[in-house]
């Protein structure tokens, strides 16, 4: 089965210092999960292409900037998340990224293998994610394809780790909802 | 059953070839011209690991510095009057005035007399007793 994989070592001082094979594994590591997020943040085929095509490039004008090799994935996600909101707002979308002020919960913090779901309930699932209000989804996206932590979550969606909290919960009240039905 | 993450990435595998070309055709090219590898020498490397670990990373605040100090130059080049065009606007006196100047000491001499000594340089009268300054003023 696949799992979200451990924190792996990752070439990125070699990145760094401009290693053009280093670079090459970053992307293959990171190209497909990115490319997720971006998709099913902002719909487009292209519009995600460009996303992961812009964030490699701002990634390898900046590398220098990263202070700590083992956060890259974390680092890597925070700008495409910022591309992402840049092209919310070019869409007109900020209205969606305004959400109700939720009350903060309690972290529930299950691991994203603790969700299963049957075959034939994924594409429910994927319409629930896409009804998702943007700063739900973008959570529960982070942490499903990278298994981020609560702090890296709102490192890299620049918010607090309570909001972060709240996002997730309620993504999840939704999720369980649907796995009640499954289960029935 | 699966796992969330792996019906999303599942759901988009058929993209990456796609995602593959990208990197063949633009983004290694990029790479390579982005890339600015550590120099050789001592002193460049070392200037090298400055920049890149002390000026890029706030490069924002560097570069806001910059600007300030970039505006305050030009506002105070563009304030100030150069000192050559000052000293050209004062110039040595032509001969005209020069003579003007000397008429006037020369009237001025004839209204108050000769230019004396300032009274501050003149030798005090005298020092001796006051007796003898009282015969003095007398005889002026």
């Amino acid at each position: 089965m696949l799992v979200v994989p451990e924190r792996e070592q990752l070439p990125v001082a070699d990145a760094r210092a401009g290693n053009a094979e280093a670079w090459e594994t970053l992307f293959r590591r990171y190209r497909l999960p990115l490319y997720v997020y971006g998709f099913e943040l902002l719909r487009d085929e292209q519009a995600s292409l460009d996303l992961v095509q812009e964030t490699f490039i701002s990634a390898f004008r900046h590398i220098a900037s990263l202070r700590e090799d083992e956060k890259f994935g974390g680092w890597l996600f925070s700008i495409a998340h910022q591309k992402c909101v840049q092209q919310w707002r070019r869409q007109g979308r900020e209205t969606e990224l305004r959400e109700e002020l939720l009350p903060e919960m309690e972290a529930d913090n299950p691991g994203p293998l603790d969700v299963l779901l049957r075959e034939e309930r994924e594409t429910e699932f994927m319409k629930l994610l896409e009804k998702l209000p943007l700063p739900q989804r973008s959570a529960l996206l982070l942490h499903y394809i990278e298994d981020f932590s609560l702090e890296e979550i709102a490192r890299i969606t620049e918010t607090q780790v309570g909001t972060v909290k709240s996002r997730l919960h309620y993504a999840r009240r939704a999720l369980r909802k649907l796995l009640e039905t499954q289960a029935s | 059953m699966k796992t969330p993450r792996e019906i999303l990435l599942k759901r988009h595998r058929q993209i990456e070839p796609k995602l593959d070309q990208m990197w063949t055709e633009n983004l290694s090219t990029k790479l390579r011209s982005e890339r600015t590898p550590a120099p050789e020498n001592v002193f460049l490397a070392a200037g090298w690991k400055l920049w890149s670990e002390l000026v890029l990373p706030s490069r924002r605040i560097w570069t806001g510095l910059a600007c300030a100090w970039i505006a305050i130059i030009v506002l105070n080049v563009a304030s100030s009057e150069p000192s050559s065009r000052v000293a050209g606007k004062i110039g040595p006196p032509s001969r005209e005035e020069a003579q003007a100047l000397i008429e006037q000491r020369r009237m001025l001499a004839q209204l108050i007399g000769p230019l004396s000594e300032p009274a501050y340089t003149r030798k005090r009268a005298s020092s001796g007793p006051r007796s003898d300054r009282t015969v003095q003023t007398s005889a002026v």
